[in-house]
């Protein structure tokens, strides 16, 4: 076969893709430029360099008489600070506190470095083109690692709600760029299944996957994914104590493999940090549904006692009407009212709670009408009563 | 018929007398068989440092223009070494790249002009050692080393540096 047509037999060939998105997907990897090799050995290179010089500079200006002063003193800052790091009593020649300033500036300078890269990590978004681990493979990794939790977690409270599938959906294909026919397959798969897995395995595999990577930064991927199980556990409006439990513990278990692998506190907050995200947000979910109760129960037994009392109101000034007028205008207007109160009142009954209060307001205004009129046409019918007495009289 | 291309380390312009006989099998050297996509994408699944990928990424740049035609040289060396590598497991992504842009610097001038600051940078970035060409052992893989070489022949012609 020629060259020409093995070219073309390959191309012609149509695998499934994994990943839609890829810089979405090493973007998620949180490693930035630390992917290249080379660039990451010629930034430690400058930096060292860096520090050479601004230390050489930093034993210049010690040398000078200026400085000298303020290192050669036996008392006041300079000599404290000496002293803690060790070369208060051993540096006891001019050369020797020259080359300690050179030490301490760059030292200094290194920290200020770190200190700019740090501030660079966050307002920055580095996506490195290429990543070391074949993209295949690390996706397919990651995402047998992080899906089945995501679905147990989804799972925690008894039943998985489309909302709480719907989060898992969105994560892996619109956050990480994963193609969304391969996430449904897998979840396919994963979701009758959820009971043979392991919190404390998978982990406790994602803890060391993500510490051996070349391509992992962990404290991205961990907490990112902390966060997507708190959307997930908050994604049907309920949030249930063993999902939050469960959380817990799972994060509980990431911290202490990060810790495990020889990780930097910096993880440990981060994970902590995002379980507290989620306590603040599970205390905010119960402040409102505490002040919606409260708010539910105040205008259910305002609505109530103004119920009790318009009715009670209605029904003496009925009685007092029907006591003085048989059959008249004003008891067919009471009457009206009272059919018009009842409906309102039998509305307020089928439609619930959450219409109590408007309805209530709605059948106050109704009542307060129907009885201001009223006592206009009573007040009416017993002036003209009173006028025809004295009339007669 | 004129080929022109940059040299890559100079930035010079060089030029080549191309025969008009060989316009049909320079043609088919425009075909795209592959998007660019793909082709990322098969460079994203290869076992390789992330620095390999971007070297690899730099030759899919590279570029002739013959006449009112691109020919897209890079993506077409690129493509062939990915297709030979699936057909010999054994053989690695470096391995031969280095002997197809080493067949080819050697033997064409104008992609020895466009290729020719790639070969160290390969060679390094894949651990290829010096003589790496004589370790072929494969006949069967050596001789698709060679048909990829000859398809980028009716490329061959004295090259003129004009700026």
């Amino acid at each position: 076969m020629s060259l020409a047509n093995d070219l073309d037999d390959f191309f012609d060939q149509n695998e499934e893709v994994i990943v839609n998105e890829p810089l979405k997907f090493k973007a998620k990897l949180g490693i930035g430029e630390r992917a290249y090799g080379l660039l990451r050995a010629r930034e430690h290179m400058t930096t060292f360099s860096e520090a050479i010089g601004v230390g050489a500079t930093g034993s210049a200006i010690a040398s000078s008489g200026a400085v000298a002063g303020t290192f050669f003193a036996s008392s006041g800052f300079m000599a404290s600070t000496l002293s803690v790091v060790g070369l208060g009593t051993t540096a006891v020649t001019p050369i020797g506190w020259v080359i300690a300033a050179g030490v301490i500036s760059g030292g200094a300078y290194v920290g200020v470095s770190r200190l700019f890269e740090s501030s660079k990590d966050n307002g920055l978004i580095v996506i490195p083109k290429y990543i070391n681990t074949p993209l295949d493979i690390i996706s397919v990794a990651l995402i047998e690692l992080m899906l089945p939790v995501s679905l147990k977690m989804a799972n925690a409270g008894g039943s998985m709600h489309t909302s709480e599938l719907g989060a898992i959906k969105r994560f892996f294909s619109e956050e990480w760029g994963y193609n969304p026919s391969f996430v449904s397959r897998l979840i396919d798969e994963y979701r009758t299944q959820t009971d043979l897995v392991s919190y404390s395995k998978l982990a406790g595999s994602l803890g060391s996957y993500c510490a051996k990577s070349k391509d992992c930064d962990k404290e991205a991927i961990m907490t990112g994914f902390i966060k997507h199980l708190r959307e997930v556990i908050e994604a049907d409006g309920v949030i249930d104590e063993k999902e939050v439990e469960e959380l817990n513990y799972l994060t509980g278990l990431l911290i202490s493999e990060s810790e495990k692998a020889g990780g930097s506190s910096s993880v440990t907050n981060a994970l902590t940090a995002a379980s507290e995200r989620l306590s603040q947000s599970t205390k905010l979910a119960a402040g409102v549904a505490l002040s919606i109760g409260n708010a539910t129960a105040s205008g259910l037994s305002a609505g109530t006692g103004y119920v009790a009392d318009t009715g009670k109101s209605a029904v003496d000034k009925s009685s007092q009407l029907l006591r003085e007028f048989s059959e008249s205008e004003v008891t067919r207007a009471l009457k009206t009212s009272t059919a018009q109160f009842t409906n309102k009142s039998r509305e307020i009954a089928s439609t619930g709670v959450d219409g109590g209060i408007k309805y209530a307001a709605v059948a106050k205004e109704t009542t307060s009408k129907a009885a201001k009129s009223l006592w206009n046409s009573l007040s009416m019918k017993v002036n003209k009563n009173d006028e025809g007495s004295n009339n007669r009289s | 018929m004129k080929a022109f291309t940059k040299d890559f380390n100079t930035g010079k312009t060089i030029e080549v007398e191309i025969p008009d006989e060989n316009l049909e099998a320079l043609q088919a050297l425009t075909q795209d068989r592959v998007s660019d996509t793909k082709l990322q994408s098969y460079i994203d699944n290869l076992d390789l440092p992330a620095d390999a990928k971007a070297l690899i990424a730099s030759i899919l740049k590279t570029a002739v223009r013959v006449g009112e035609m691109v020919i897209r040289i890079g993506k077409k060396i690129v493509e062939i070494v990915i297709m030979i590598v699936s057909k010999f497991p054994n053989a690695t992504f470096g391995l031969v790249l280095g002997l197809i842009v080493g067949a080819l610097v050697t033997s064409i001038p104008l992609i020895g002009g466009l290729l020719g600051a790639f070969v160290l940078p390969i060679a390094a970035a894949f651990g290829l050692a010096t003589g790496y060409m004589d370790d072929l052992r494969d006949n069967s893989l050596a001789k698709k080393v060679a048909e990829a070489s000859a398809m980028f022949q009716p490329l061959k012609s004295d090259a003129n540096v004009v700026s």
